[in-house]
C-alpha cells in the first residue's frame, strides 16, 4: 500500500517524513517482533516516539552517546534482531563512523541506520550540524546501501525496503512533503526513476532537490530545453545503466544533492562516467568544499546555485556550450 | 583572582544584576531567534556572569591576546546566554546579533570561533569541548604560560564517552590549571538525566578520575565566587571539576519546568512576561 502511511488516516492530512517514518517503524514493529529501535536522547525530535510508545519493551533511548548505541545496536544485530538506528545525521555518520563501518559494515550485519537534519537543512544550526559529508561517508563503507528519498511517501517506502535489504542500510531523510514526479510507481532500491522527460540535458538529483529539479526542467521546457530527471533515491548500489544511457541519450548531466560535491551523488555519477569513457559534460551542483555560512535551509540553497533557479542556470550554461 | 574574604556585598549584587541582563538579553535574543535553546542557556547564566565579569583573565579589546584565560563552552547550544555575556563584557557590539540565522550572520544555533570575537573553541556537537580543554592545557605547559582553561559542559552530555576519556587524561596529567564545570540542571532534551542515562554519583566518578571535586548552588554568586578563588594557582595538581546544580530554565517561571523549555520558541505575550519576572527576580529559590 505505497500511500497510507504517508496519510494520517483519521485527519487525511499529510504527513511529514519523521511522521511518515514513524508510522512505518510501527508497522514494522508489529509485522516483525525482531525490530528494535535506538535513539540518542533525541526520540521526540526524531518522531520515534510513536514506536517507543508502541513498543517500549523494544526501544531504546542510550543517552548522548552515540558510539556505545551503535555497537549496541550490532550487538543486538549479531543476537538477531533487526536495529533502526535514529539520529542527526551529522553525529550518527561521524562519532560513530567506525563502529558502522566494522560492528555493521565488515561483519555485514543487519541494521538500518536513519538521520535527520540532512545536508543544510538545518539551516543556521551552523557547521556542526550541516550534514554535508553523510553520503559520501557511507557509501565508503563495503555491504551498505545508500537512500536518499525525496519525500515522506518515499522515507516511509525506503523504510520498508531496508528492512528487506541483507545488509546494513543508511537513509538520508530530507524532511519534505512535495511530491517526487514518481508518485504511483514502486520504490525500487537500486534503481532510479524518471520524474521528467527530455533529451537536451540530464540533472540527476536526490532527496528534496528532486523537486527543485523537477521545477527546474517545466521552467526550462517553456524556453525549448528539455531535460530528463532522474531520481536517485538510491547513491548505492547506483543505478550505473541509467547514468549511463543518459550519457549515451541526453547532451550533459547535472547532478544536485543537499551535500558537499565530493564523494555524494556527484562523486558516484563520475567516477561511473570516467570508468565508462563516457566524455559527457558533467556539472556537479552541491555544497563545494566549504563549510556553509548560517543562514535559512532555502538562503542557502540559493546561495550555493542549488535550488530551482540554480539548476536552472547550470543547465542552460551546460548545454550552451559556454559556461 | 581575589580571596573569599574580599569579596564585597557590592560585588555580589553587582554581578546578580549582570545576570538578570544577561537573561534578559537571552530571551531577546532567543525570540529573535525564532526558537532556540532557552533552559539550558538560562540555567548557565550565573557561572557565564561570574567567569566573564570576574574571573577570567580577558582583554575584550584584545581577544586573540596570547595570555588570556581559555573558556569552551562544550554545550555550544547555550549560545543564547554566551553570545550576550560575550557581547556585554565588550568582545563586539551587541547590534552585530541583529542578523542573527540570516544568510552570513556570524551568530546561529552555535558558535563559530572564526566569526565571533572571544570565542576560543567552535562548538556545537556534545563531548568534544573537554578533549579541546585537556590539549589546552598541554599547551600551557608546552608555552609555558600560567594561562587557565574553563570548560562548560551540560549534565546530559556526561553521557558522551569521550568526556571521561579527556577526564582520564586530565587527572593523569594532573592539569591542575583547568576547570571543568557541569551545569546540573537535570535535564537533557528528552528528561531526567536518571531517567534516560544516569549520570550519578558525578561527584565520585571525577574524583575517581583523579579530579578535585566541588559540588555547589551554580545558581549563588558567593558559593561561585569563592570555589573559583580556591581554584589551584599551580599546574601538576589535581583538576578541579565544579559540580554546578542548576534549574533549567532559570528566572523564568514557567520555563523552570525541566526538558520542556530545553528548546522552544516563545510568544511575544510570554517574552513580555518572562522578561517582567526576570527583572523582578521572580523564578524559583
Ligand atoms: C553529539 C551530539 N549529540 C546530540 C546533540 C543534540 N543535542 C543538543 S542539546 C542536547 C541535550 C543536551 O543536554 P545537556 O547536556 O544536559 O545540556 P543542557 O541541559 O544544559 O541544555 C542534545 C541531545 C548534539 N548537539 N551533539
Amino acid at each position: 500500500m505505497p500511500y497510507g502511511t504517508t496519510y494520517n488516516v483519521d485527519t487525511l492530512e499529510l504527513l511529514t517524513s519523521y511522521e511518515a517514518y514513524g508510522r512505518t517503524l510501527v508497522e514494522l514493529g508489529t509485522a516483525h517482533p525482531e525490530v528494535v529501535v535506538l535513539t540518542a536522547d533525541l526520540s521526540r525530535s526524531t518522531r520515534a516516539t510513536d514506536f517507543f510508545t508502541a513498543f517500549p519493551e523494544r526501544a531504546f533511548n542510550l543517552g548522548i552517546a552515540e558510539q556505545n548505541m551503535v555497537g549496541c545496536a550490532a550487538g543486538l544485530a549479531a543476537s538477531g534482531l533487526v536495529p533502526f538506528v535514529i539520529n542527526i545525521a551529522t553525529f550518527q555518520t561521524m562519532r560513530s563512523f567506525e563502529q558502522i563501518r566494522s560492528d555493521f559494515g565488515y561483519p555485514r550485519l543487519r541494521g538500518v541506520f536513519m538521520s535527520i537534519w540532512s545536508g543544510l537543512s538545518g539551516g543556521y544550526v551552523g557547521a556542526t550540524h550541516h550534514a554535508i559529508e553523510d553520503m559520501a561517508l557511507m557509501r565508503l563503507i563495503p555491504n551498505m546501501a545508500v537512500l536518499a528519498p525525496a519525500n515522506s511517501e518515499d522515507t516511509a517506502a525506503a523504510t520498508r525496503a531496508a528492512y528487506d535489504y541483507p545488509g546494513p542500510v543508511y537513509i538520508r531523510i530530507a524532511n519534505a512533503m512535495d511530491p517526487s514526479g514518481n508518485e504511483g510507481n514502486p520504490f525500487v532500491l537500486g534503481s532510479m526513476a524518471v520524474t521528467h522527460t527530455g533529451s537536451d540535458a540530464t540533472v540527476i538529483a536526490c532527496g528534496a532537490q528532486v523537486t527543485d529539479a523537477n521545477r527546474a526542467a517545466r521552467r526550462l521546457a517553456e524556453d525549448g530545453i528539455t531535460v530528463r530527471v532522474l531520481y536517485c533515491h538510491t547513491l548505492k548500489p547506483l543505478d550505473t545503466a541509467a547514468v549511463l544511457a543518459a550519457a549515451r541519450e541526453t547532451g550533459a548531466i547535472v547532478t544536485v544533492e543537499d551535500h558537499t560535491t565530493i564523494g555524494g551523488l556527484g562523486g558516484a555519477v563520475a567516477e561511473t562516467l570516467a570508468e565508462a569513457g563516457a566524455g559527457t559534460r558533467l556539472v556537479r551542483l552541491g555544497v563545494p568544499d566549504v563549510y556553509a555560512p548560517i543562514g535559512y535551509a532555502p538562503e542557502l540553497y540559493a546561495h550555493f546555485g542549488y535550488d530551482a533557479d540554480g539548476i536552472a542556470r547550470a543547465v542552460r550554461q551546460a548545454t550552451s556550450g559556454a559556461g | 583572582m581575589t580571596a573569599p574574604a574580599q569579596r564585597s556585598d557590592d560585588l555580589v549584587r553587582a554581578l546578580e544584576a549582570r545576570a538578570r541582563e544577561i537573561r534578559e538579553q537571552t530571551i531577546r535574543l532567543g525570540v529573535k531567534s525564532g526558537s532556540t535553546h532557552f533552559g539550558g542557556s538560562l540555567s548557565m547564566v550565573d557561572v557565564l556572569v561570574v567567569l566573564y565579569f570576574y574571573v577570567l583573565r580577558i582583554d575584550p579589546q584584545r581577544p586573540q591576546w596570547e595570555e588570556r584565560d581559555r573558556f569552551i563552552l562544550s554545550k555550544g547550544h547555550g549560545a543564547t546566554s554566551y553570545c550576550p555575556v560575550l557581547a556585554t563584557a565588550g568582545f563586539f557590539p551587541a547590534g552585530m546579533m541583529d542578523d542573527i540565522n540570516h544568510l552570513g550572520s556570524a551568530f546561529g544555533m552555535h558558535i563559530d570561533m572564526r566569526k565571533i570575537p572571544g570565542v576560543d573553541m567552535s562548538t556545537g556537537s556534545l563531548g568534544h569541548g573537554l578533549p579541546v580543554a585537556v590539549g589546552m592545557a598541554l599547551a600551557d605547559r608546552v608555552q609555558k604560560k600560567d594561562r587557565r582553561v574553563f570548560c562548560m559542559m551540560g549534565d546530559a552530555e556526561q553521557n558522551e564517552g569521550s568526556i571521561w576519556e579527556a577526564a582520564q587524561a586530565a587527572g593523569h596529567f594532573k592539569l591542575g590549571r583547568l576547570c571543568a564545570i557541569v551545569d546540573r540542571n537535570r535535564y537533557s532534551s528528552e528528561g531526567d538525566t536518571e531517567e534516560i542515562l544516569a549520570i550519578e554519583p558525578l561527584h565520585e566518578k571525577y574524583a575517581a578520575f583523579g579530579w578535585e571535586v566541588r559540588r555547589l548552588d551554580g545558581h549563588s554568586i558567593p558559593a561561585l565566587l569563592d570555589a573559583f578563588a580556591a581554584l589551584p594557582t599551580h599546574d601538576r595538581t589535581k583538576p578541579t571539576a565544579i559540580i554546578a546544580d542548576t534549574v533549567k530554565g532559570k528566572g523564568v517561571s514557567f520555563m523552570e519546568a525541566g526538558a520542556t523549555w530545553h528548546y522552544g520558541a516563545l510568544s511575544e505575550e510570554d517574552e513580555a512576561k518572562a522578561i517582567a519576572e526576570i527583572r523582578g527576580g521572580a523564578g524559583s529559590r
